[in-house]
């Protein structure tokens, strides 16, 4: 039992209470925050659920699209795709949102699809920059999501675990310590009139 | 030694046998949900000896063991055959050679590490691909690929120079490549180099089409296009279709047979992936109907050689498309069959 190592004294017992308390309202406020984490996770799915079904049908397509011209060019992809000097840049910025930090993704610089590929994949390539746009918003918000997901497991956890080990535990250890000084106090007292009626007699 | 034309033709009727109907291709194999329900249905095919010996089911194995038995098939048909023949088998298996430069090329290129020998190398591969591999730069490369058995032009090196870029290469190897066959195909008796040049003809000529096509949609210099040409003529005059860059793309169609139409189309429509499939589709077409017409000659065994090519390729998209996730109809959009 956690109250094995506990100092039955009131000076810990005050400190113990001072920490249950500072534990509880922990709990409360990251109560809070997993509330609010929710909202957002369902906005952000209810926001991502209208953006998929306006995108899902081109971005499929495209999806799709890129498979095919892959499995008809087959090794000749990876050799243009390895011969293209410019690349294209991303930047992540990172914003905070109802206290959690997500990212946005920003396009900075798309490379020239140069006029030297061979038809398909060039296509291939325009196709992908023009829907570049819709992909970056569709990963934004994917993104977003899965950092909300992962905040929202993390104070899920941290919230149990207070919930379950830690508040109980502090309680344990208070009714020990109260318990135990209630014993002490009394033994004292006992003593006290033995002591007392002793010297009465005397 | 050389075996007779027809002890070879009879050996390609055998393997004709082996090929798996174009029916099955498409509902079964171009259907399976998973990899393990392809191999499953691979399994009632003559792959299933070589299924037998595979571990663990994997896109890599299986690509691989396809290449195997489309490599021992082509090394079969074309073992013994007298040496124009074999000459011609050995340099038309020289695109897949092609593909393997190219991508060395752009790894020389790009600065990135090679992979090992045995990716780029088919077991019938004529090119020394260890000497490409431990070429210094991409120029020393290029002047390599004037050597034969590639023997590019030149002209090629003058127009890399100059532009840069790796569609002129690989357009110079493939001209050099056509052209070569085109000769070797001039050597074949009368009624054999017919049939030859009704499977190799339309891929030329559609080879032609996209280029002619290209400098209209994508809008590079009709003279580098001009220079890409293959210089032969099966059913397009590609010097013609070169003229109508001032008119329009309704008098490029004009010039283009019937036949070719859908294909030329599909490029307007930047729908390459499926000018392709057209395409070979087509040629598969055309040595169906080749195959009963000659069946003891090599354009039999060329035609085998070529439905053996097909397989391949139907198989390594089929295992790729489902490994990626692609839905059963696009899959079997890319399949090289005669019934869609």
């Amino acid at each position: 039992m956690a109250s094995g190592y506990v100092l039955p004294t009131k000076i810990f017992l005050m400190e113990l209470r001072k920490k249950l308390k500072l534990v509880e309202f922990s709990k409360r406020i990251l109560e809070k925050k997993r509330d609010s984490l929710q909202s957002a996770i369902k906005t952000a799915m209810e926001t991502m659920r209208e953006v998929i079904k306006f995108l899902k049908r081109s971005l499929i397509e495209l999806f799709e699209y890129a498979i095919s011209v892959a499995i008809s060019y087959g090794p000749r992809m990876r050799t243009y795709a390895l011969a293209q000097r410019e690349r294209l840049e991303i930047v992540v910025h990172w914003i905070a949102e109802r206290g959690i930090v997500v990212p946005v993704l920003e396009v900075v610089k798309k490379p020239r699809i140069p006029d030297s590929f061979p038809e398909g994949i060039r296509d291939l390539a325009n196709r992908v920059l023009s829907s570049l746009g819709d992909i970056m918003k569709l990963s934004g918000i994917l993104l977003k999501l899965e950092v909300l997901l992962r905040e929202l497991e993390v104070t899920n956890r941290i919230v149990n675990t207070l919930d379950k080990v830690i508040i109980p535990d502090l309680k344990e250890k208070v009714s020990y310590i109260t318990t135990m000084l209630s014993e002490f106090f009394i033994s004292e007292l006992s003593s006290l009139r033995v002591l007392l009626s002793g010297s009465a007699e005397v | 030694m050389d075996i007779d034309i027809a002890y070879a033709a009879t050996r390609a009727h055998a393997y004709r046998t082996y090929l798996i109907p174009s029916r099955y291709i498409k509902r079964e194999l171009g259907g399976s949900k998973s990899l393990d329900e392809f191999v499953s249905y691979l399994h009632m095919t003559h792959y299933r000896d070589k299924l037998s010996g595979l571990g663990e089911v994997s896109l890599e194995e299986l690509i691989k063991l396809f290449r195997t038995v489309f490599s021992e098939r082509v090394a079969t048909l074309s073992k013994g055959l007298p040496e124009k023949y074999h000459d011609f088998v050995r340099n038309y298996l020289l695109i897949f050679d092609i593909e393997s430069v190219m991508e060395i090329l752009s790894e020389k290129i790009s600065g990135k590490p090679h992979r090992e020998l045995e990716y780029y190398r088919y077991p019938f591969s004529a090119v020394d691909f260890s000497g490409f591999l431990a070429a210094p730069n991409p120029e020393s490369l290029i002047m390599m690929l004037l050597k034969e058995p590639l023997a590019m032009e030149e002209d090629t090196v003058d127009l890399w120079r100059r532009y840069k870029t790796l569609y002129v290469v690989e357009m110079g190897l493939l001209r050099a490549y056509y052209v070569r066959l085109i000769q070797l195909s001039e050597e074949l008796p009368g009624e054999e180099k017919e049939a030859i040049m009704d499977i190799l003809g339309p891929e030329i000529d559609i080879m032609n089409i996209s280029i002619a096509i290209g400098p209209m949609l994508y809008g590079y210099s009709p003279s580098l296009a001009a220079r890409m040409l293959i210089p032969y003529k099966y059913k397009v005059p590609a010097s013609a279709l070169m003229e109508t860059y001032r008119p329009e793309a309704r008098a490029m169609m004009a010039l283009i047979p019937e036949e070719y139409r859908p294909v030329a189309r599909s490029f307007l429509m930047r729908e390459d992936v499926t000018a392709r499939t057209l395409t070979r589709r087509l040629i598969l077409r055309h040595i169906l109907t080749i195959l009963p017409k000659l069946p003891i000659s090599f354009a039999y065994i060329f035609g085998i050689i070529k439905l053996c090519e097909f397989e391949y390729r139907n198989l390594i998209a089929i295992a790729k498309g489902i490994s990626l996730g692609l839905s059963s109809e696009r899959i079997r959009s890319l399949l090289i069959v005669d019934e869609i």
